[in-house]
């Protein structure tokens, strides 16, 4: 028996918490925290999720008609012959558009990917995150050309729209308990009690959906008591009088209507911000973007720290990429998916984002391939031209439609169905396909749906170039990948080896070593540094915050400046009806409110699970035996409804039932549901058009329900 | 290290690290038995305001460990270097006595009814590491090693949450 502890990464999700990996030989005996770190409760079952008895095995291919479980097993080789046959064929005939590819969560290995999708000659590179993060980042690049951070220890006051780091975020925990205890004032809005409301000075039980609708009442309050930086509007923001007579809709009477929070609490609120120099915030990734206006209610939230002057000062919210492209030294992944891009016949695209910038010097656009617009262009064109990615929630429409041109074969890494709105639709829609190959690590629907099935591996099964803030690492494997899996980038890599690519993409079709060395060349510590070290390496040079220096460069904004009137959106055309100025509207769908007079929250973050992948481990079951929705005590009470018993819910687009429970954590009128449980898919009985017009995001978080108590068989 | 467990409710929101960690560290079947830790919650309601505390369910390993005053086997020792309560359940009969004199439901029954309960990771404590649990706890909810009022404080607090919690059920 040979014992010895390795070191890996736990990449349940993408924070990427460092593990020691206890191994008895080549078993894997448990994990550990790295020393000095945490764990969450997901990272504790790792070991678990390796071993989830699901995993598929071998390349499979179907035998029997779609969905039918009958599989022959088939070598790699044959694997990726028949899906270049297959893929090449359908470029030759009707154009590389025809093929779309997609990506579930994991993100590590998504540069890569999206460049064979650009080598072969293509723009229809999709991901899941059509419904998470990438509408804040829009609201965020709108408005600030970047991403913003909390400097929240430097903060007087902190303000957690839906938010939570209790259920995962270690750091960011320990980051809000400091800040507290160094006496910082806290705001949390969230219509649900989380623990992070024991860290509030206030909290807000805000209306699903109309956050957008408080953040201007406030930007109102704070115009109108004079408590803005009128010199830091007057340098740095575009669109300030336009942005002010938007809010002036927003009084005390109107936002306690809309919002659900009473004018005590909101001029509680409107006064704290008033006292405080430094505000900072942090917006919630997936529930505030999570309705049909939530892109707009991103933006008018981010715009408190236009007016109070916070957003590139200490103690209010920092830009995460600099807008000189000299201070931001990195691993080259945008230079990586940049060089073999083509270009989007329509001119419109990617490459017209004012959060792109010609002025890269890899990119040159001569000669380039002019081809069909992403998939989605049509409908979002917002999301098309500061996205480079296909907006996921049109796909559907797409292979039902056959419009603007068709959709013959859907190459999938990790594609979890849960993730689309009524996504029962989409596995119907996707019979339409000619070919359809799904790479999994465990047996999902999709997968079990596919011509050809392919078997990936975890991270302790592989090789990652990880990075973490101003740091690299490359991890080694811990285990031999298990089975016949691989991992995801040695099927990519392996895969450009048959594919007939536009671009002769010599440096993927190389292999993943290859590829790191291509995009750690400007980083200044080489590969065989990294594979030397077994923690993260600092990338030499990086610098620390300069206050203000992005705003003295200029923004990667259209103006340079703060955008509070965006000059992006104005350019849309006007049939879109889409508002320059952070616009509120209403969240919830047209159903009948008589009909269907309770709001359905659908996803949001439990203890222990992460979207479905730890579903299938079953030592979860002791947090959440049955899938279950919280429903209010007095909501029950009006409905015959008691703890346990069987509920129906039910959308204008379909019912699902649960088991109920009832909790005072959810705010009176709300019924809330986790949006993985493999037995009630809650995000098939969203509308399929419950769409923001801005982003192309689901309103997975308001939708009109109705319940009642179900019959227990 | 001395393992006097006490846990203090105000500090755990709840995230079930430890729960995960015990099962992880004991690689238990789930079906076959509980984790030694289990994490329950109480809701108070006051006008508007909904407080939740979690509480952390388990062995405490308390000084006067009154389940093995009444065990009518011996199946229970005091380890004096550690202050570990441990069970050898081979002789156990599965009277549940031991059960019934504990005030935080820290003793189960296998499918052989005989008695299981948390060893407070006494090999990590023996080598001066945490047991799993309290390492796993980002907030220092659960801990070992503190002076004896915090231990009672802490105790009493959690007692009376669990009291609540079952006249709930």
């Amino acid at each position: 028996m040979a014992f010895e502890i390795r070191n890996s990464l736990c990449r349940v999700c993408s924070s990427g918490c460092p593990l020691n990996v206890w191994m008895n030989d080549e078993e894997i005996l448990k994990v550990e925290p790295a020393p000095g770190g945490k764990l969450c409760a997901r990272g504790y079952i790792y070991r678990d999720y390796v071993l989830r008895p699901d995993r598929i095995r071998t390349p499979l291919k179907r035998i029997g008609k779609r969905g039918s479980g009958k599989w022959k097993e088939i070598s790699w080789e044959e694997a990726y012959t028949e899906i270049a046959k297959k893929l090449n064929g359908f470029k030759k005939k009707y154009g590389a558009e025809s093929v779309a590819f997609y990506t579930g969560y994991t993100k590590w290995y998504r540069p890569i990917f999206h460049r064979l999708v650009h080598s072969f000659g293509s723009l229809n590179y999709g991901t899941e995150s059509s419904t998470c993060h990438m509408s804040m980042r829009m609201g965020s690049l709108l408005t600030y050309g970047s991403l913003t951070r909390p400097d929240i220890m430097k903060s007087d006051l902190f303000i957690g729209w839906a938010y939570n780091p209790f259920f995962g975020q270690n750091y960011d925990g320990m980051l809000l308990e400091n800040y507290k205890e160094k006496g910082g004032k806290v705001i949390i809005v969230d219509p649900k009690v989380t623990p992070a409301v024991k860290f509030a000075d206030l909290h807000l039980r805000v209306t699903p959906g109309t956050d957008g609708a408080l953040a201007l009442f406030l930007g109102n309050y704070l115009i109108s008591h004079d408590a803005i930086d009128k010199e830091y509007i007057e340098k740095y923001v575009h669109g300030f009088e336009e942005y002010k007579k938007e809010v002036r809709k927003y009084t005390l009477e109107r936002t306690a209507k809309i919002t659900g929070i009473t004018e005590g609490n909101l001029m509680k609120a409107a006064k704290m911000l008033e006292e405080s120099l430094h505000i900072s915030c942090q917006v919630s990734g997936a529930a505030i973007p999570h309705h049909i206006n939530g892109m707009q209610n991103v933006r008018a939230i981010l715009a408190i720290q236009a007016i109070t002057g916070n957003f590139d000062r200490q103690g209010g919210i920092l830009p995460v990429e600099y807008s000189n492209e000299e201070f931001n030294i990195k691993v080259l992944w945008d230079d990586f998916v940049d060089e073999t891009r083509p270009l989007s016949e329509d001119g419109s695209g990617y490459q017209n984002s004012p959060a792109w910038h010609h002025e890269n010097p890899w990119f040159n656009p001569e000669g380039r391939k002019l081809v069909k617009p992403k998939i989605g262009s049509g409908r979002f064109p917002l999301w098309s031209t500061m996205i480079d990615e296909f907006q996921s929630n049109d796909l559907t429409r797409q292979l039902e439609t056959g419009e603007p041109y068709p959709i013959k074969a859907l190459f999938a890494l990790g594609m979890n169905h849960k993730m689309f709105i009524n996504n029962e639709r989409l596995m119907v829609a996707l019979d339409n396909l000619d070919f359809f190959v799904d790479v999994d690590l465990f047996w999902t629907t999709a997968a079990k749906n596919a011509d050809i099935v392919l078997p990936a591996c975890s991270s302790l099964e592989r090789q990652e170039l990880v990075e973490q803030g101003p740091t690299v690492r490359f991890t080694e494997p811990v285990i031999k990948p298990l089975y016949e899996s691989k991992s995801d980038v040695d099927i990519i890599c392996e895969l450009a080896n048959y594919l007939d690519l536009d671009y002769d993409d010599k440096i993927l079709k190389d292999g993943y070593e290859t590829v790191c060395k291509y995009v750690l060349r400007k980083v200044g510590v080489t590969l065989d540094q990294l594979k030397a070290s077994p923690t993260a390496v600092k990338i030499p040079g990086t610098l620390p915050f300069f206050e203000g220096r992005s705003l003295e460069d200029g923004l990667r904004t259209p103006t340079g400046k703060i955008e509070l009137y965006s000059e992006t959106v104005a350019k849309i055309p006007k049939e879109y009806k889409l508002d320059a100025v952070p616009t509120y509207r209403e969240s919830l769908d047209k159903a009948s409110k008589t009909e269907f007079p309770l709001i359905l929250t659908a996803g949001g973050r439990i203890p222990g699970e992460f979207h479905s992948r730890l579903m299938g481990v079953k030592s979860t079951n002791i947090l959440r035996p049955l899938a279950a929705a919280d429903i209010h005590p007095q909501d029950a009470a009006n409905y015959g409804i008691s703890q346990g018993d069987t509920l129906n819910i039910r959308t204008q687009t379909g019912q699902i039932q649960v088991q109920a429970n009832l909790t005072n954590t959810v705010k009176k009128g709300v019924v809330f549901m986790f949006q993985d449980y493999e037995e009630a898919n809650v995000n098939n009985i969203i509308p399929l058009d419950h769409l923001d017009p801005y982003s192309g995001f689901p309103g997975y978080r308001t939708v009109r329900c109705a319940i009642e108590r179900g019959k227990t068989e | 290290m001395n393992a006097q467990f006490t846990f203090h409710p105000d500090r755990c929101v709840g995230c079930a690290a430890c729960v995960m960690a015990c099962i992880n560290e004991k690689r238990i079947d789930i079906d076959e038995q509980l984790p030694f830790r289990m994490l329950l919650s109480n809701e108070y309601v006051d006008g508007d305001r909904v407080d939740v505390t979690y509480f952390v369910q388990g062995c405490m390993h308390c000084r006067d460990h009154p389940c093995a005053d009444v065990c009518p086997k011996q199946c229970f020792t005091y380890d004096r270097g550690t202050g570990v309560v441990l069970l050898d359940n081979s002789e156990c009969i599965g009277c549940r006595r031991c059960a019934n004199a504990c005030s935080f439901n820290a003793i189960q029954f296998n499918r052989s009814q005989r008695a299981l309960k948390c060893d407070g990771c006494i090999r990590n404590l023996k080598r001066d590491r945490l047991p799993l649990c309290v390492l796993a706890c980002q907030r220092q909810a659960l801990t070992i090693d503190e002076k004896n009022d915090i231990v009672k404080d802490g105790l009493a607090e959690l007692n009376k949450e669990i009291s609540v919690y079952e006249h709930r059920q």
